[in-house]
């Protein structure tokens, strides 16, 4: 197994968002721990963030606007900092779409994408399968993911497993990554 | 633009001579004529584009009367500064879905639209084809008893469309179906083996279809959904979306109703087909609840399933 962490799209306008900020800022902690193990074991580390321009199409569809392009809200947030991989820019859910990121992971030989961030039921779902398309081995951190609810995260991550990859506990993942 | 790009493009399958209208000479009297609009978003899938997408739909259409498609007009409505290589590449697919369903096109028209008055492009197409005199294919014409054949996966077209514009990853694995389906015509039309009824199961996919044809020939339609095949992708997308693959668009599938005798012969003659071989017969015909369509989920259950009113919208929040 080589594998690459993916950290997906903790950035300021959507961890502290007020509605999210209490089940989202949860998920900060666990993933720390989880960066710092890949760092020292020197598996390759990347980020994603939306950067979208002000008038996305994908604010009238939401009815709220964020992650626009220069702006803080769209930085990685400060508690992951510094960071130790680059930040890829997406205007889309799936992190592969209009990205570098297949041709980053297979510079980097990666072939087991291991997957935390936010949100569940939306980008980390989407990138999953687009990840399992390209035929690398996907894994997906249960406690250093997080939705809106309960109930979408569950949803999501059984579709994960039924679909696109496995599920694990951050220390069946920490074990794994120890190992490599 | 006319002899610099699409005229080359279009090759042998022109055979217009530039005048305002063609004259064509038809094998029989008895015709099918159909015309048809195509808009996409994004324009390029996997799997086509507008271009095959427009001679594909035109094919198909006349295949639903059982004709044999013959000639097509082919109109673009271009916004201005539309992307020149992109449309030398759309009319190159349109000339080989002509090619592949050996239709010719014989009268074309462009015009140009000021910019931010059209989105990219359009095509608008109408098509001539020919029927054999025994022939009377029609969704007026379903009977009771007749077996519901489809000619392959459900939902592909749509799923894969629906992907790409949103980025959601399954454009990888899943292609349009997009196809011109004479070749299945040959294969299933002959004499001595009725066919009573062909639709396209398109915008509102499968069950819109079924509706349609429930409604015109005034009769009940049950099918079981897990006779329908639908291929593991589409059934993980969906799921995902929130969507039902049954009310997907597909470009490249035939709904079959045909007496009983008639379906062992269709069905292994699909089957052999590039296009056909995930072949299903479904359900059938029945004199119960006229007009409507039930679908029998696998617990048994059957539930009313109308006609699509509007779009399915996935669901991704």
């Amino acid at each position: 197994m080589r594998p690459g962490l993916l950290i997906i799209d903790m950035q300021n306008d959507l961890i502290y968002h007020e509605k999210r900020q209490a089940r989202f800022s949860k998920i900060i902690s666990p993933l720390k721990e989880l960066i710092n193990c890949a760092h020292s074991h020197n598996i390759p580390i990347f980020y994603t963030k939306f950067a979208l321009d002000p008038h996305d199409a994908q604010f009238k569809k939401f009815g709220e606007i964020y992650c626009v392009k220069g702006t803080s809200g769209c930085d990685i947030i400060d508690e992951l900092k510094p960071l130790h991989g680059p930040v890829i820019e997406k205007q889309k859910n799936s992190a592969f779409f209009g990205t570098p990121l297949d041709r980053m992971l297979k510079q980097k030989n990666v072939d087991t994408l291991v997957l935390c961030g936010v949100q569940t039921q939306i980008c980390i779902m989407t990138t999953a399968a687009d990840a399992s398309f390209r035929e690398y081995k996907v894994l997906v951190v249960e406690d250093c993911v997080e939705s809106t609810r309960e109930d979408k995260k569950n949803w999501a991550l059984q579709w994960i497993k039924e679909y696109a990859g496995n599920v694990l506990s951050l220390s069946a993942i920490l074990s794994l990554l120890k190992e490599e | 633009m006319l002899d610099e790009i699409i005229l080359p493009q279009l090759g042998k399958r022109n055979v217009g001579r530039y005048e305002d209208s063609e004259i064509i000479t038809l094998p029989n009297n008895k015709i099918a004529f159909t015309t048809d609009s195509f808009v996409v978003d994004p324009i390029f899938f996997p799997g086509g584009d507008i271009g095959k997408l427009s001679i594909c739909g035109t094919v198909n259409d006349l295949i639903c009367r059982g004709a044999y498609p013959l000639y097509i007009a082919f109109s673009l409505i271009l916004e201005e500064g539309f992307n020149i290589d992109q449309l030398s590449t759309i009319v190159k697919s349109a000339c080989n879905a002509a090619e592949e369903a050996d239709v010719y096109i014989v009268v074309g028209d462009t015009k140009v639209l000021p910019k931010g008055k059209l989105d990219k492009i359009c095509i608008n197409t109408s098509g001539i084809g020919a029927i054999q005199t025994n022939i009377d294919i029609s969704v007026y014409n379903a009977k009771v008893d007749d077996d519901i054949i489809i000619s392959g996966t459900m939902g592909d077209h749509a799923l894969s469309v629906v992907s790409l514009r949103e980025g959601l990853g399954f454009e990888r694995a899943v292609s349009s179906d997009c196809a011109p389906l004479n070749g299945l015509l040959r294969e299933i039309i002959e004499p001595k083996y009725e066919v009573h009824c062909i639709k396209d199961p398109t915008r509102g996919g499968l069950i819109t279809a079924l509706n349609e044809i429930a409604i015109n020939s005034n009769v009940g339609v049950l099918v079981q959904r897990e006779l329908i095949p639908i291929s593991r992708h589409v059934k993980a997308g969906c799921e995902m979306l929130g969507l039902d693959p049954l009310y997907l668009a597909n470009e490249g599938k035939l709904i079959i109703m045909s007496p009983s005798y008639s379906t062992t012969h269709i069905m292994s003659r699909l089957r052999l087909h590039p296009y056909g071989k995930y072949a299903a017969i479904i359900g059938r015909i029945v004199s119960e609840h006229p007009k409507c369509v039930l679908v029998e989920e696998s617990n048994g259950i059957r539930k009313n399933a109308p006609m699509l009113a509007g779009v399915q919208k996935p669901r991704l929040c």
